[in-house]
């Protein structure tokens, strides 16, 4: 992976590309490391330290930094970036570095992000959550609660089918006169 | 004579029923998707809908209302 894609990992990590309302009930970046990022069509800026749920559009460009509490030499560091989805599935890895052996040499990125969500997952909330661990012993963890922007299409089908299946369920639960 | 509903077919609708209504709440935004209920949901409706069609308690005449 490279240091550009380790950096976008860190934001999803830092909450910057999910920021969209900043609830600062707790620190959700831990371990000295840094993050920020500005959505660009709204204008609004968030701290990822501070940022543990975030309402973002759909669609758009984020202006974000981050940086690790480290000195910027050749090194490797490890992390991941998961969603966690409900029991049995868990957490899913959605991105990673330093896992193929791949050593970095900086302690800082900037760059501007583009994402592009799908309408269908509008809506739902997720959390998102990562690690960076230095040999250095520094490690930072960091988690946000994510909601895009709207209600999917697919909720007022759900719904429909919702009261489709207590109708049925209604039906079947019905008496009916059985031999002993 | 004793009196019931179809369990099979409770059951079934037991277990959609909590699924989509799991799906309702996730896909409006009411729990996270990792919450335990989503899990927990369409496993309830299996096991109440079974439990409602062995009751049966709709559909029976005051008469019988105390037998099962």
């Amino acid at each position: 992976m490279t240091w550009v894609s380790r950096g976008a990992c860190l934001v999803l990590l830092s909450g910057l590309v999910v920021t969209g309302i900043a609830a600062p009930a707790g620190a959700s970046l831990t371990g000295g490391c840094a993050a920020s990022g500005t959505i660009v069509q709204t204008g609004r800026r968030y701290d990822a330290v501070t940022t543990n749920f975030a309402k973002i559009p759909r669609t758009g460009d984020v202006k974000w930094k981050g940086s690790v509490p480290v000195p910027a030499k050749k090194r490797a560091a490890v992390g991941e970036v998961q969603v966690k989805f409900p029991w049995p599935v868990g957490d899913v890895e959605i991105g990673n570095w330093g896992k193929d052996g791949k050593q970095t040499g900086s302690n800082a990125n900037a760059d501007t992000y583009h994402y592009d969500f799908p309408a269908l997952i509008a809506g739902i909330k997720v959390l998102v959550h990562g690690r960076d661990q230095e040999p250095s012993g520094v490690l930072c963890r960091g988690a946000v609660v994510v909601q895009i922007q709207g209600t999917s299409p697919l909720a007022w089908v759900s719904l429909a089918l919702t009261v489709f299946m207590v109708l049925n369920l209604s039906l079947t639960i019905r008496a009916r006169k059985v031999r002993t | 004579m004793r009196y019931r509903g179809r369990p099979v077919l409770a059951a079934l609708c037991g277990l959609f029923t909590g699924l989509f209504v799991a799906l309702d709440l996730v896909l409006f935004g009411a729990v996270q998707l990792d919450n335990i209920a989503v899990t927990l949901l369409p496993i309830l409706g299996l096991v109440a809908g079974i439990l409602l069609a062995l009751w049966a308690p709709i559909g029976r005449t005051r008469a019988d209302h105390g037998r099962s």
